[in-house]
């Protein structure tokens, strides 16, 4: 097990510079860097398609890279088999090997290295005893349950050690409850052993509850990389914010009162946020305003900052997401679901900014965030 | 009182001559214009019953009523049941056109009728303008549309729809959820979804019947269900993360306490003196929001965080307390670090507690200040 | 479940349609064991009155046949069954192994396009009839007439489409990440091709195999050109079985067929049981 060093000149374990990679002329990746480091939990969040398997695929030496170098602990490993790069991978399909017990399928990694026969049934026993497969050993993964497969895939990968493990979105086909579990399990069993993982899903929630640090990835480009705080904090552009946080992201077109009397939405009119004075100075055709909808609370209509009517009430269990209209602009409120029980659709209701330096303002055009 | 649209009638199935139960007797009524969510984790037998529902697998025992007729004897094709397949079941190389029309070109209807329907439906789903694209070349969303449009055209009596979302994108899950809402309020088709994502089941239903084992443990209104689960199980199923559920033993407290106490393993809870619950075996709940962390010294449970979540606009802090994990729901700006010793503070208005052999949640009124 | 039973009507069809299709099984089989006076009987008979084995005693025993004064059969079928055993057997062994290693090749490392069924079952294209003449004068000009490596190369050439396409179809549906796997866990390339891919289609490795027998093993054309005096299969064989006297001996080339059947029924019924689908089930998420 590798110990977490905490020497500040030791080697990332992994280090990708420029990645660039075309099937049949559709570019896959253009450019894509970032380095992860020991005993660390790195993910990669993007939607389908945006290069996070590709990405993968290149660090394991499935595929190679039409430009770029990927570098294992330092070392440039272009050429290498991936049996030599010392890493392990968990493909989202899982790739259990069918015809093999879980049993065999976990210990395979070791029987192709040729451990002695004794270690192996002392690592597997083992390694069943914390993922808590030990009765699914003898079995064929056809007669296993989804979670089970799951935990057999994760034990293949985790049995050896290796210095990087992959995670092709280990957990995307689970039930919601199951998946909320193994993630826990994933990110304890992290850091216990100080593994360093590197993990490609498109749900965001898993990254932002279980990453040290999150590489958000679009359209074969490194958009942002960040702590899920800062990513949620701080997102560099419109698309991010939209893709990182549920209910999703206000966004509304908005301009400063060239009376300089705070801010207008089309018939809202909120004041300046301190933040904002100089990023919104610069922008004199406009810009976006961005809300998020926890950061918006019912208040009474004399003293609010907006206005509006119920237009849907959505619950979510113990909260429950308003929309609010006042002609064209409509914002999504987030409200414990027991305040949603006091207003009905139609009725007109006041909304309040809770925190005003949480708002964002974005160019229009390119999406940027604003700032001073 | 109109009549069910759909009853199941103790409806049951067992495979292998019994050994194997998957449905296990339900009952269930659903009202015209109703939508209701079967939800619950894979294997409780959800699908198995809309399976039966629908007429792909016979039932074992039980009835099946439609409109107050049974249909267990009716062949699939002639139920008057639509399904929408989780995978969609869009023929890809024919058009949007081919696919909607398809249900009544196989009832052989007049071609005016079909044209008219078919408009009809794509209006209403908004792919008026795409109905000569071919379904390869369509989006996720709008498969998923087109999947719903080809039932709707042969204007069912129950649209039955399996894991709606589940193949969808986050952002597209969103938009199509308002969708089905909007097409819920303006069709008024009475519709079930199975599902075993509690969000998809909150947001779309007005009722959600909770099943496991092949049981249904729990039929409520979505806007009550998760502030009232009736069953330990539904407890711990639903919610954001859902409640801390111990089970343990209520007896009388130690010398000098002025209540009895609840232990789960190692950990011991005092609870107030005029706590009605006598001695016996309980599940104790806890409401991960009702929970919050203050100086070890001032809280009656004491332990340390173990993990920390990030959620966006808040966090789950998971805190081990004597070998028990409990969950507890923080602003972001209060987050804890890794390791710290806290403790664990609970309001005594939300406990929670659960019969022993039962497992029903039992009414108990609010209690006094723990010590 | 949706209900299985059939009604009466289509149970109907089922029969008539079996019964076309096992007729000439029927025929065949009732022609081998007819003596020399029935052959030719009209109206045919269907069921000999005094069924003999002396049809299948020719085969091995030319003169047998004169007990009922027929005579002239030339020569024993022995040469003519080994011939096709070997050339049947060494070209499908031939044929499977290099389309397996195409079929790898193509599946998990080529570029696909439209064209690429058309590249590969090109070489199919051809009635073995328009191109056997040609077939001939290249062989005779390199030597390879009359014997069984030229018959060889023939079969393995003319079927080796057909078992790299239906060997490609079988690897294209396992997913590639169980050799990648094997790949990561420490295997190299072409190991985890051998040790991964290989036994995961076990399946459709034997239905191609079998498929490929039967091609080469009931092959006429080619076999009728190339074959003089040391190269005989059995198709040939049959051919052979017309004499100026008697005419076309029918019952001894029904006896001969029945003897070419017994090997593709065999490897038939063992074959059925491999070829179970979900051979990767449980192992891919969906």
């Amino acid at each position: 097990m590798n110990d977490t060093a905490h020497d500040g000149r030791t080697a990332p374990v992994l280090a990708l510079e420029n990645l660039t990679k075309s099937f049949r002329g559709k570019i896959a990746l253009d450019g894509v860097s970032f380095t992860v480091p020991k005993a660390s939990l790195t993910v990669i969040l993007g939607h389908a398609g945006a290069g996070k398997t590709t990405t993968l695929r290149l660090i394991a030496g499935l595929d190679q890279p039409d430009a770029g170098r990927v570098l294992l602990a330092g070392r440039d490993v272009a050429g290498w088999e991936p049996k030599d790069r010392d890493i392990a991978m968990i493909f989202d399909n899982l790739a259990l090997y069918p015809n093999k017990t879980g049993f065999e399928n976990i210990a395979s990694p070791l029987l192709i290295r040729k451990t002695p026969r004794p270690e192996i049934a002392e690592k597997v026993q083992a390694m069943a005893k914390v993922l808590k497969i030990g009765h699914t050993l003898g079995r064929l993964p056809a007669t296993m349950s989804g979670g089970e497969r799951q935990r057999i895939a994760l034990g293949r990968a985790l049995i050896r050690t290796p210095s990087l493990f992959l995670l092709d979105e280990p957990l995307s086909s689970l039930d919601a409850k199951l998946r909320i579990e193994l993630r826990a399990e994933l990110r304890r069993l992290q850091s216990e052993h100080g593994y360093s993982f590197l993990m490609a899903t498109p749900d965001f929630n898993e990254a932002l509850a279980i990453a040290d640090t999150v590489v958000m990835l679009r359209q074969g480009k490194v958009v942002q990389i960040a702590t899920p705080q800062a990513l949620y904090d701080q997102p560099v552009d419109r698309e991010t914010a939209r893709a990182v946080g549920a209910p999703l992201i206000n966004i509304l077109p908005a301009r400063l009162d060239p009376e300089g009397k705070g801010l207008l939405i089309s018939g809202w009119r909120l004041p300046v946020p301190g933040h904002l004075h100089a990023a919104l100075a610069a922008a004199p055709d406009g810009f976006e305003l961005g809300i998020r909808p926890e950061n918006l609370g019912l208040a009474d209509l004399s003293g609010a900052d907006l206005t509006g009517v119920v237009s849907d009430i959505e619950p979510l269990g113990l909260k429950s997401v308003l929309t609010v209209k006042k002609g064209e602009p409509e914002v999504r409120v987030l409200v414990e679901s027991a305040t949603a029980r006091t207003v009905a659709v139609g009725r007109e209701v006041g909304l309040c900014v809770k925190f005003p330096a949480m708002l964002h303002a974005f160019d229009p055009l390119s999406g940027r965030r604003l700032t001073a | 009182m109109s009549i069910p649209k759909l009853e199941l009638v103790s409806l049951a199935k067992e495979y292998n001559d019994g050994a194997v139960v998957a449905v296990d007797g339900i009952d269930l009524s659903v009202a015209p214009g109703e939508t209701i969510a079967l939800l619950g984790p894979s294997g409780c037998g959800k699908s198995t019953t809309l399976n039966m529902v629908v007429g792909l697998e016979e039932p074992t025992s039980g009835d099946i009523h439609i409109d107050g007729l049974s249909i267990v004897n009716i062949p699939p094709g002639k139920r008057n049941v639509g399904l929408v397949f989780q995978d969609y079941a869009v023929f890809p190389s024919m058009t949007v056109r081919q696919n909607l029309a398809f249900g009544l070109v196989v009832r052989k209807a007049a071609k005016d009728d079909i044209d008219r329907a078919v408009d009809e439906v794509a209006e209403l789903l908004g792919m008026g303008g795409r109905l000569h694209v071919r379904a390869r070349d369509l989006g996720g969303s709008e498969m998923q549309r087109v999947a719903i449009g080809r039932t709707l055209v042969t204007k069912p009596a129950v649209l039955l729809l399996d894991e709606p979302l589940s193949n969808l994108e986050a952002a597209a899950r969103l938009t199509m959820r308002r969708e089905l809402r909007r097409l819920q309020s303006e069709i008024g088709l009475t519709i079930i979804y199975v599902t075993h994502d509690q969000i998809e089941a909150l947001s779309l239903a007005d009722r959600i019947a909770v099943m496991h084992a092949g049981k249904i443990l729990q039929v409520e209104k979505t806007s009550v269900i998760c502030e009232r689960p009736d069953h330990v199980y539904v407890a711990g199923f639903l919610g954001s993360p859902p409640m801390n559920l111990l089970a343990g033993e209520i007896a009388p407290g130690a010398s000098g306490a002025a209540g009895p106490a609840f232990t789960h393993g190692p950990l011991t809870l005092a609870l107030p003196a005029d706590c009605p619950l006598g001695k016996g075996s309980y599940t104790l709940g806890l409401r991960p929001e009702s929970l919050r962390l203050v100086p070890e010294s001032e809280a009656p449970l004491a332990g340390t965080v173990s993990l920390v979540e990030f959620r966006g606009g808040d966090v789950v802090v998971t805190v081990d307390v004597a070998s028990v994990k409990l969950d507890v729901i923080l602003p972001a700006t209060e987050r804890p670090a890794m390791g710290q010793s806290v403790g664990v503070d609970f309001d005594p208005d939300s406990l929670v507690f659960f019969g022993g052999d039962s497992s029903r949640r039992l009414d108990v009124r609010p209690m006094g200040r723990p010590l | 479940m949706l209900s299985k039973k059939l009604t009466l009507f289509q149970a109907a069809l089922l029969a008539a349609a079996l019964a076309v299709v096992l007729f000439p099984v029927f025929w065949i089989l009732m022609t081998a064991i007819k003596p020399p006076t029935d052959w030719n009987a009209s109206p045919a008979i269907w069921m000999p009155s005094q069924p003999t084995l002396v049809n299948f005693k020719t085969l091995f025993d030319p003169d047998a046949l004169k007990e009922y004064g027929v005579g002239g059969v030339s020569q024993s079928a022995t040469k003519a069954v080994f011939g096709s055993l070997l050339a049947s057997i060494t070209s499908t062994a031939l044929s499977v192994l290099i389309g397996l290693f195409a079929a790898i090749g193509i599946s998990r490392y080529g570029a696909e396009n439209k064209s690429t069924p058309l590249v590969i079952l090109s070489g199919r294209m051809f009635p073995p009839a328009a191109i056997a003449v040609p077939f001939v004068i290249i062989f005779s000009n390199i030597g390879l007439t009359d014997s069984y490596v030229g018959l060889i190369a023939i079969y393995v050439a003319a079927t080796l489409p057909f078992s790299t396409w239906m060997l490609k179809s079988f690897v294209d549906d396992l997913p590639r990440e169980i050799e990648e796997a094997a790949m990561i866990d420490g295997t190299s390339r072409m190991k985890a091709h051998l040790t991964v891919t290989i036994p995961l289609i076990r399946g459709g490795l034997f239905a191609t195999t079998m498929f490929i027998f039967i091609l080469n093993w009931s092959e006429f054309m080619f076999a009728l050109v190339l074959s003089y005096s040391n190269v005989s299969t059995i198709p040939v064989q049959l051919a052979k079985y017309v004499t100026a006297t008697a005419g076309t001996l029918y019952g001894v080339q029904a006896a001969l067929a029945v003897l070419a059947m017994v090997p593709l029924v065999i490897v038939g019924y063992l074959i059925q049981g491999h070829l179970a689908r979900g051979m990767t089930f449980g192992a891919i998420k969906q």
